[in-house]
Protein backbone atom coordinates (compact mmCIF):
# COMPACT_ATOMS: atom_id res chain seq x y z
CA UNK A 1 0.00 0.00 0.00
CA UNK A 2 1.22 3.20 -0.82
CA UNK A 3 2.10 5.75 2.36
CA UNK A 4 0.38 8.97 2.56
CA UNK A 5 2.01 11.94 4.25
CA UNK A 6 -0.29 14.53 5.24
CA UNK A 7 1.45 18.00 5.64
CA UNK A 8 -0.30 19.15 8.70
CA UNK A 9 0.92 15.87 10.29
CA UNK A 10 4.02 16.17 8.82
CA UNK A 11 4.59 19.71 10.25
CA UNK A 12 2.74 18.92 13.65
CA UNK A 13 0.04 21.25 13.35
CA UNK A 14 -3.02 19.00 12.63
CA UNK A 15 -5.95 20.52 14.82
CA UNK A 16 -9.59 19.16 14.74
CA UNK A 17 -10.22 20.62 11.77
CA UNK A 18 -8.25 18.32 9.84
CA UNK A 19 -10.54 15.78 11.01
CA UNK A 20 -11.68 14.92 7.38
CA UNK A 21 -7.97 14.10 6.67
CA UNK A 22 -7.31 11.85 9.24
CA UNK A 23 -10.13 10.27 8.96
CA UNK A 24 -8.72 9.16 5.35
CA UNK A 25 -6.08 8.34 6.90
CA UNK A 26 -7.72 5.76 9.35
CA UNK A 27 -9.50 4.71 6.43
CA UNK A 28 -6.30 3.99 4.38
CA UNK A 29 -4.13 2.20 7.37
CA UNK A 30 -6.75 0.56 9.64
CA UNK A 31 -6.90 -2.64 7.82
CA UNK A 32 -3.24 -2.90 8.26
CA UNK A 33 -2.73 -1.88 11.79
CA UNK A 34 -6.03 -4.24 12.41
CA UNK A 35 -4.85 -7.09 10.50
CA UNK A 36 -1.30 -6.84 12.60
CA UNK A 37 -2.84 -6.84 15.59
CA UNK A 38 -5.33 -9.61 15.24
CA UNK A 39 -2.47 -11.67 13.92
CA UNK A 40 -0.37 -10.91 17.01
CA UNK A 41 -3.08 -11.17 19.62
CA UNK A 42 -5.82 -13.41 17.71
CA UNK A 43 -8.23 -11.89 19.33
CA UNK A 44 -10.48 -10.13 17.43
CA UNK A 45 -12.38 -7.77 19.78
CA UNK A 46 -8.77 -6.95 21.67
CA UNK A 47 -7.38 -6.17 18.20
CA UNK A 48 -10.40 -4.18 17.95
CA UNK A 49 -9.73 -1.72 20.26
CA UNK A 50 -5.99 -1.19 20.15
CA UNK A 51 -6.81 -0.61 16.91
CA UNK A 52 -9.29 2.03 17.97
CA UNK A 53 -6.71 3.17 20.65
CA UNK A 54 -4.39 3.38 18.12
CA UNK A 55 -6.09 5.97 15.70
CA UNK A 56 -7.10 7.67 18.86
CA UNK A 57 -3.76 7.99 20.20
CA UNK A 58 -2.58 9.09 16.52
CA UNK A 59 -5.29 11.64 15.93
CA UNK A 60 -4.50 13.13 20.01
CA UNK A 61 -0.61 13.40 19.27
CA UNK A 62 0.15 14.25 15.66
CA UNK A 63 2.99 16.83 17.20
CA UNK A 64 5.11 13.45 17.90
CA UNK A 65 4.91 12.69 14.46
CA UNK A 66 8.21 14.31 13.18
CA UNK A 67 7.81 13.45 9.19
CA UNK A 68 11.01 11.57 9.15
CA UNK A 69 9.12 8.43 8.44
CA UNK A 70 5.81 7.13 6.29
CA UNK A 71 2.57 7.65 8.45
CA UNK A 72 2.11 3.65 8.04
CA UNK A 73 5.54 3.53 10.28
CA UNK A 74 4.01 5.96 12.89
CA UNK A 75 0.74 4.35 12.89
CA UNK A 76 2.42 1.04 13.30
CA UNK A 77 4.96 2.35 16.16
CA UNK A 78 2.12 3.22 17.92
CA UNK A 79 0.49 -0.13 17.37
CA UNK A 80 3.90 -2.06 18.57
CA UNK A 81 3.82 -0.42 21.74
CA UNK A 82 -0.07 -0.49 22.45
CA UNK A 83 0.92 -4.52 21.82
CA UNK A 84 3.71 -4.58 24.02
CA UNK A 85 1.76 -2.90 26.93
CA UNK A 86 -0.80 -4.88 26.52
CA UNK A 87 1.10 -8.09 26.42
CA UNK A 88 2.62 -6.82 29.53
CA UNK A 89 -0.48 -6.33 31.44
CA UNK A 90 -2.59 -9.37 29.98
CA UNK A 91 -3.10 -12.44 31.70
CA UNK A 92 -3.98 -14.90 29.24
CA UNK A 93 -1.27 -14.57 26.14
CA UNK A 94 -3.34 -16.23 23.45
CA UNK A 95 -0.50 -16.85 21.69
CA UNK A 96 0.60 -19.39 24.48
CA UNK A 97 -2.63 -21.28 23.81
CA UNK A 98 -1.95 -24.16 21.53
CA UNK A 99 -5.57 -24.65 20.49
CA UNK A 100 -5.50 -21.50 18.74
CA UNK A 101 -3.77 -22.42 15.99
CA UNK A 102 -6.34 -25.07 14.67
CA UNK A 103 -9.25 -22.36 14.68
CA UNK A 104 -7.00 -20.15 12.44
CA UNK A 105 -6.80 -21.96 9.66
CA UNK A 106 -10.31 -23.33 9.59
CA UNK A 107 -11.06 -19.33 9.36
CA UNK A 108 -8.79 -19.38 6.62
CA UNK A 109 -10.24 -22.67 4.78
CA UNK A 110 -12.60 -20.74 2.52
CA UNK A 111 -9.97 -18.81 1.14
CA UNK A 112 -7.76 -21.58 0.75
CA UNK A 113 -10.75 -23.38 -0.87
CA UNK A 114 -10.82 -20.67 -3.71
CA UNK A 115 -7.46 -20.70 -4.67
CA UNK A 116 -7.02 -24.43 -4.99
CA UNK A 117 -9.12 -26.51 -7.01
CA UNK A 118 -7.86 -29.93 -5.73
CA UNK A 119 -8.56 -31.35 -2.22
CA UNK A 120 -4.91 -32.71 -2.15
CA UNK A 121 -3.65 -29.16 -3.00
CA UNK A 122 -6.32 -27.59 -0.63
CA UNK A 123 -5.03 -30.07 2.40
CA UNK A 124 -1.45 -28.90 1.59
CA UNK A 125 -1.71 -25.35 1.65
CA UNK A 126 -3.92 -26.03 4.78
CA UNK A 127 -0.67 -27.79 6.39
CA UNK A 128 1.65 -25.06 5.14
CA UNK A 129 -0.16 -22.20 7.12
CA UNK A 130 -0.62 -24.31 10.19
CA UNK A 131 3.35 -25.18 9.98
CA UNK A 132 3.69 -20.91 9.80
CA UNK A 133 0.99 -20.24 12.40
CA UNK A 134 2.93 -22.65 14.65
CA UNK A 135 6.25 -21.36 13.92
CA UNK A 136 5.69 -17.89 14.34
CA UNK A 137 3.52 -19.04 17.83
CA UNK A 138 6.67 -20.64 19.15
CA UNK A 139 8.58 -17.24 18.40
CA UNK A 140 8.99 -14.97 21.17
CA UNK A 141 6.95 -12.10 21.37
CA UNK A 142 9.41 -9.82 19.94
CA UNK A 143 10.40 -11.80 16.86
CA UNK A 144 6.79 -12.46 16.35
CA UNK A 145 6.26 -8.74 15.75
CA UNK A 146 9.02 -8.66 13.47
CA UNK A 147 8.16 -11.32 11.79
CA UNK A 148 4.83 -10.18 10.91
CA UNK A 149 5.41 -6.52 10.15
CA UNK A 150 8.11 -8.66 7.63
CA UNK A 151 6.12 -10.83 5.76
CA UNK A 152 2.54 -10.00 6.77
CA UNK A 153 2.58 -6.68 6.56
CA UNK A 154 5.47 -6.10 4.01
CA UNK A 155 7.61 -3.64 5.72
CA UNK A 156 10.65 -2.80 4.90
CA UNK A 157 13.69 -3.61 6.86
CA UNK A 158 14.76 -0.19 7.83
CA UNK A 159 10.63 0.68 8.86
CA UNK A 160 10.67 -2.02 10.96
CA UNK A 161 13.67 -0.78 12.65
CA UNK A 162 11.77 2.45 13.16
CA UNK A 163 8.67 1.09 14.19
CA UNK A 164 10.54 -1.45 16.57
CA UNK A 165 12.74 0.99 18.02
CA UNK A 166 15.26 -1.96 17.46
CA UNK A 167 18.91 -1.37 14.87
CA UNK A 168 18.31 -3.01 11.69
CA UNK A 169 21.11 -5.70 11.96
CA UNK A 170 18.99 -6.66 14.99
CA UNK A 171 15.92 -7.04 12.81
CA UNK A 172 18.06 -9.05 10.84
CA UNK A 173 18.47 -10.88 13.06
CA UNK A 174 15.26 -11.81 14.62
CA UNK A 175 14.07 -12.63 10.89
CA UNK A 176 16.98 -15.28 10.24
CA UNK A 177 15.35 -16.71 13.52
CA UNK A 178 11.83 -16.36 12.56
CA UNK A 179 12.68 -17.90 9.13
CA UNK A 180 14.98 -20.89 10.70
CA UNK A 181 11.94 -21.69 12.69
CA UNK A 182 9.24 -21.48 9.64
CA UNK A 183 11.52 -23.76 7.86
CA UNK A 184 12.09 -26.50 10.58
CA UNK A 185 8.08 -26.33 10.92
CA UNK A 186 8.35 -27.19 7.38
CA UNK A 187 10.18 -29.46 7.25
CA UNK A 188 8.90 -31.42 10.10
CA UNK A 189 5.93 -31.56 8.15
CA UNK A 190 7.04 -33.53 5.94
CA UNK B 1 28.53 -18.28 -9.35
CA UNK B 2 28.69 -22.17 -9.04
CA UNK B 3 27.98 -23.13 -5.30
CA UNK B 4 24.66 -23.44 -3.95
CA UNK B 5 23.11 -20.52 -1.88
CA UNK B 6 23.63 -20.98 1.96
CA UNK B 7 21.10 -21.06 4.47
CA UNK B 8 22.04 -17.15 5.36
CA UNK B 9 22.01 -16.32 1.82
CA UNK B 10 18.72 -18.28 1.40
CA UNK B 11 17.29 -15.96 4.35
CA UNK B 12 18.95 -13.28 2.78
CA UNK B 13 17.03 -13.63 0.03
CA UNK B 14 13.64 -13.96 1.89
CA UNK B 15 14.22 -10.94 3.81
CA UNK B 16 14.66 -8.91 0.48
CA UNK B 17 18.40 -8.71 0.69
CA UNK B 18 19.44 -9.35 -2.79
CA UNK B 19 22.59 -9.14 -4.41
CA UNK B 20 22.65 -9.52 -8.47
CA UNK B 21 24.98 -12.36 -8.21
CA UNK B 22 22.14 -14.30 -6.17
CA UNK B 23 19.52 -13.50 -7.90
CA UNK B 24 21.46 -14.14 -11.15
CA UNK B 25 21.81 -18.01 -9.36
CA UNK B 26 18.59 -18.41 -8.43
CA UNK B 27 17.67 -17.58 -11.81
CA UNK B 28 19.74 -20.21 -13.32
CA UNK B 29 19.69 -22.78 -10.52
CA UNK B 30 16.68 -24.82 -9.87
CA UNK B 31 17.94 -26.31 -6.59
CA UNK B 32 18.32 -23.19 -5.21
CA UNK B 33 15.01 -21.69 -6.29
CA UNK B 34 13.04 -24.33 -5.47
CA UNK B 35 14.49 -24.33 -1.99
CA UNK B 36 13.47 -20.68 -1.90
CA UNK B 37 10.09 -21.33 -2.98
CA UNK B 38 9.36 -24.02 -0.32
CA UNK B 39 9.30 -21.25 2.27
CA UNK B 40 7.90 -18.48 0.16
CA UNK B 41 4.84 -20.36 -0.56
CA UNK B 42 3.93 -21.37 2.91
CA UNK B 43 4.70 -17.83 3.81
CA UNK B 44 2.66 -16.10 0.93
CA UNK B 45 -0.39 -18.45 1.83
CA UNK B 46 0.20 -17.90 5.45
CA UNK B 47 -0.03 -13.76 4.11
CA UNK B 48 -3.25 -14.17 2.13
CA UNK B 49 -4.59 -16.26 5.09
CA UNK B 50 -4.04 -14.01 7.43
CA UNK B 51 -5.39 -11.10 5.41
CA UNK B 52 -8.51 -12.98 4.44
CA UNK B 53 -9.32 -13.27 8.12
CA UNK B 54 -8.31 -10.08 9.19
CA UNK B 55 -10.73 -8.84 6.39
CA UNK B 56 -13.30 -11.50 7.83
CA UNK B 57 -12.76 -10.58 11.58
CA UNK B 58 -12.94 -6.69 10.89
CA UNK B 59 -16.65 -7.10 8.63
CA UNK B 60 -17.58 -9.28 11.24
CA UNK B 61 -16.75 -6.68 13.77
CA UNK B 62 -18.36 -4.13 11.61
CA UNK B 63 -22.03 -5.92 11.58
CA UNK B 64 -21.74 -6.77 15.30
CA UNK B 65 -21.69 -2.82 15.75
CA UNK B 66 -24.35 -2.04 13.73
CA UNK B 67 -26.47 -5.06 15.25
CA UNK B 68 -25.80 -3.68 18.38
CA UNK B 69 -26.55 -0.09 17.24
CA UNK B 70 -30.18 -1.53 16.40
CA UNK B 71 -30.57 -3.27 18.97
CA UNK B 72 -29.47 -0.22 21.35
CA UNK B 73 -31.80 1.94 19.40
CA UNK B 74 -35.48 -0.83 18.91
CA UNK B 75 -34.43 -0.76 22.78
CA UNK B 76 -34.21 2.76 23.17
CA UNK B 77 -37.68 3.23 21.37
CA UNK B 78 -38.96 0.30 23.29
CA UNK B 79 -38.35 2.03 26.73
CA UNK B 80 -39.77 5.02 25.12
CA UNK B 81 -42.74 3.12 24.12
CA UNK B 82 -42.82 1.62 27.78
CA UNK B 83 -42.87 5.14 29.56
CA UNK B 84 -45.43 6.57 26.94
CA UNK B 85 -47.69 3.55 28.01
CA UNK B 86 -47.34 4.11 31.50
CA UNK B 87 -47.72 7.98 31.07
CA UNK B 88 -51.21 7.15 29.66
CA UNK B 89 -52.10 4.72 31.94
CA UNK B 90 -51.42 6.86 34.80
CA UNK B 91 -53.08 9.38 33.29
CA UNK B 92 -56.04 7.26 32.60
CA UNK B 93 -56.29 6.23 36.11
CA UNK B 94 -55.84 10.00 37.80
CA UNK B 95 -59.46 10.81 35.09
CA UNK B 96 -61.08 7.76 35.94
CA UNK B 97 -60.32 8.85 39.73
CA UNK B 98 -61.74 12.34 38.95
CA UNK B 99 -64.51 11.88 37.30
CA UNK B 100 -65.54 8.70 39.72
CA UNK B 101 -64.78 11.57 42.77
CA UNK B 102 -67.01 13.99 40.90
CA UNK B 103 -69.59 11.39 40.33
CA UNK B 104 -69.69 10.45 43.90
CA UNK B 105 -69.58 13.94 45.32
CA UNK B 106 -72.94 14.35 43.42
CA UNK B 107 -74.70 11.64 44.29
CA UNK B 108 -74.10 12.61 47.94
CA UNK B 109 -75.26 15.51 47.44
CA UNK B 110 -78.29 14.81 45.74
CA UNK B 111 -78.56 12.45 48.72
CA UNK B 112 -78.52 15.09 51.45
CA UNK B 113 -81.29 17.14 49.37
CA UNK B 114 -83.58 14.09 49.39
CA UNK B 115 -83.07 13.69 53.41
CA UNK B 116 -83.58 17.49 53.69
CA UNK B 117 -87.07 17.51 51.69
CA UNK B 118 -88.16 14.15 53.40
CA UNK B 119 -87.68 15.70 56.49
CA UNK B 120 -89.25 19.04 55.79
CA UNK B 121 -92.07 16.74 54.26
CA UNK B 122 -92.73 14.89 57.56
CA UNK B 123 -92.90 17.85 59.83
CA UNK B 124 -95.44 20.00 57.18
CA UNK B 125 -97.39 16.30 57.03
CA UNK B 126 -97.83 16.67 61.15
CA UNK B 127 -100.78 17.88 62.56
CA UNK B 128 -99.30 19.67 65.26
CA UNK B 129 -95.65 20.98 65.43
CA UNK B 130 -92.89 18.29 66.93
CA UNK B 131 -93.31 20.35 70.31
CA UNK B 132 -96.54 19.50 71.11
CA UNK B 133 -96.67 16.00 69.95
CA UNK B 134 -97.10 14.65 73.88
CA UNK B 135 -99.78 17.12 74.49
CA UNK B 136 -101.45 16.47 71.15
CA UNK B 137 -101.39 12.67 72.56
CA UNK B 138 -102.94 12.72 75.81
CA UNK B 139 -105.57 14.82 74.14
CA UNK B 140 -106.19 12.35 71.76
CA UNK B 141 -106.12 9.32 74.88
CA UNK B 142 -108.64 11.66 76.79
CA UNK B 143 -111.63 12.05 73.84
CA UNK B 144 -110.88 8.47 72.62
CA UNK B 145 -112.33 7.55 76.35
Amino acid sequence: METVLLPQIASGVAQATDLADFEAVARAYRPGIFRFLLASLRDPHTAENLTQECLLRAYQGPREFRGASSVKTWLMQIAVNLLRNHLTNARLKFWKRADRSQVDVSIAQDWLRDRHSSPEAIALARQQVAAVWQAASSLSERQRTIFLLRFVEEMELLEIARVTGMKEGTVKTHLFRALESVRRRIEEQK
Amino acid sequence: MKRHLSPDEISNWLIGERTWEHAEHVRECPECSAEIEKIVKPIELFRGAVREWGEEQSSALARHRSEKTIESRSSRAGILWLRAAATAAVLMILIAIGIHGLNRSATETAQQDDALLSEVRSDLSRPVPATMVPLYNLMAEETAR
